[in-house]
């Protein structure tokens, strides 16, 4: 429904994966002896030196530090992009000629009202909306939870046949897109939905 | 035009949040230690180890030691299970539905997730009689519906409970209907 930062995430851990990859294949290569044929002198008889030398390097304080905020703004925007993002569309310009006045509706105006049209039906308990694209080529993104005893056929019917008509009317375009998820409210209780007798 | 508005696959949201945050400490322990280096000399130009000396005790192990080679080995399984995350797809998280198309709408696109077709099996099964408690798991093709109930014989109740599963996923016109299996549990009530 809401957008997740999928293409991110991958693409970040492909990256961070690849280098722990090759980084560790590295340590374990000098360690079992196998880089000497690469580099003469570096066995696992030879020990650390080199590695500790640099953290003894004069400035290597202050390029800790500049690393250090780097991986800290690199990690913190990582983090950011977690948050699921509605990218609902830019307010829509309805008119048809701009020298005469400009019309626009904010797009989450219109998806409010689309929700509201989706809990008139009986059977939705809950319902959202979100509108993207643009006034000529609007996409409709909608969740609704139904009833667990609900007639989903019917229920999309219903969304096919009114809800979306209802939209598009209001928009005065086809909708280019519609994508419908549906849950199922679970009452939790079973006296809730039932009387004893 | 391809790509779906719905999100079919997972979108490795917490190995991405573990990763971010293990960078966030990494970058905390760099600045702790250029921060307290530069403080303890007092001038710009100073080296990493005047703020944490542990790092010359670096210098005294061997590329042999069971210790480095522990976090090599660690480092690559780690980076290997990264890779495999960041480049398998991943379990299907949505069951499409055959949506009859309308004349107002390009691309039509219904598709129930996967808790939805849980709470659908568990619902079916929680109507028969003789089930005391229900627990349904599923993937994107097939639900397994759980049972518990106080009778010995449980077979009639099983075949009832798997009939009403199939019977109401049957009543919903889906791309291609989940399969059903159904385990009782015997259980006092």
């Amino acid at each position: 429904m809401r957008r997740m930062a999928a293409g991110a995430n991958r693409t970040g851990l492909i990256i961070i994966g690849l280098l722990l990859t090759l980084g560790g294949l590295a340590i374990l290569a000098i360690g079992f002896g196998l880089a000497e044929a690469v580099v003469p002198g570096l066995g696992a008889q030879s020990d650390l030196q080199p590695v500790a030398g640099v953290f003894a390097l004069p400035f290597s304080a202050l390029l800790a530090l500049v690393a250090a905020i780097i991986l800290a703004v690199i990690g913190l925007r990582w983090l950011a992009a977690q948050i699921p993002r509605k990218d609902a569309a830019k307010p829509l310009r309805l008119q048809r000629d701009a020298r005469t006045g400009v019309t626009t509706v904010t797009a989450n105006v219109i998806a409010e009202a689309v929700a509201e049209d989706l809990e008139a039906t009986p059977e939705v308990v809950d319902a959202e909306a979100i509108l993207r694209g643009s006034a000529k080529q609007p996409e409709l993104v909608l969740h609704v939870d139904v009833d667990e005893r609900a007639d989903i056929d019917a229920v999309v019917t219903d969304i096919a046949q009114r809800v979306t008509r209802n939209c598009a009317e209001a928009l005065g375009s086809p909708l280019a897109t519609v994508a419908v998820e549906v849950g199922i409210a679970r009452t939790k209780q079973r006296r809730q939905r039932s009387v004893s007798l | 035009m391809s790509t779906r508005l719905l999100r079919t696959r997972p979108a490795r949201v917490v190995p991405a949040v573990i990763l971010a945050i293990v960078l966030l400490l990494l970058a905390t322990a760099l600045g702790w230690i250029g921060v307290a280096a530069i403080v303890a000399t007092g001038t710009i130009d100073s080296a990493m180890n005047s703020g944490y000396p542990g790092l010359d005790a670096l210098g005294t192990l061997n590329w042999g030691a069971a210790a480095v080679i522990g976090v090599g080995v660690v480092l690559t399984v780690l980076g290997f299970v990264f890779v495999i995350a960041g480049i398998s797809p991943g379990a299907r998280r949505l069951s499409d539905y055959r949506a009859e198309p309308a004349e107002h709408i390009g691309r039509f696109e219904v598709a129930l997730p996967t808790s939805a077709l849980s709470n659908l099996a568990a619902a079916a099964a929680d109507s028969v009689d003789g089930v005391s408690s229900v627990r349904a798991a599923s993937n994107a093709k097939s639900t397994i519906v759980t049972f518990s109930t106080p009778v010995r014989d449980n077979a009639p109740i099983r075949d009832e409970v798997e009939a009403a599963v199939r019977e109401r996923f049957e009543s919903i016109s889906f791309d291609r209907t989940p399969t059903v299996k159904v385990h009782a549990l015997r259980r006092q009530a």
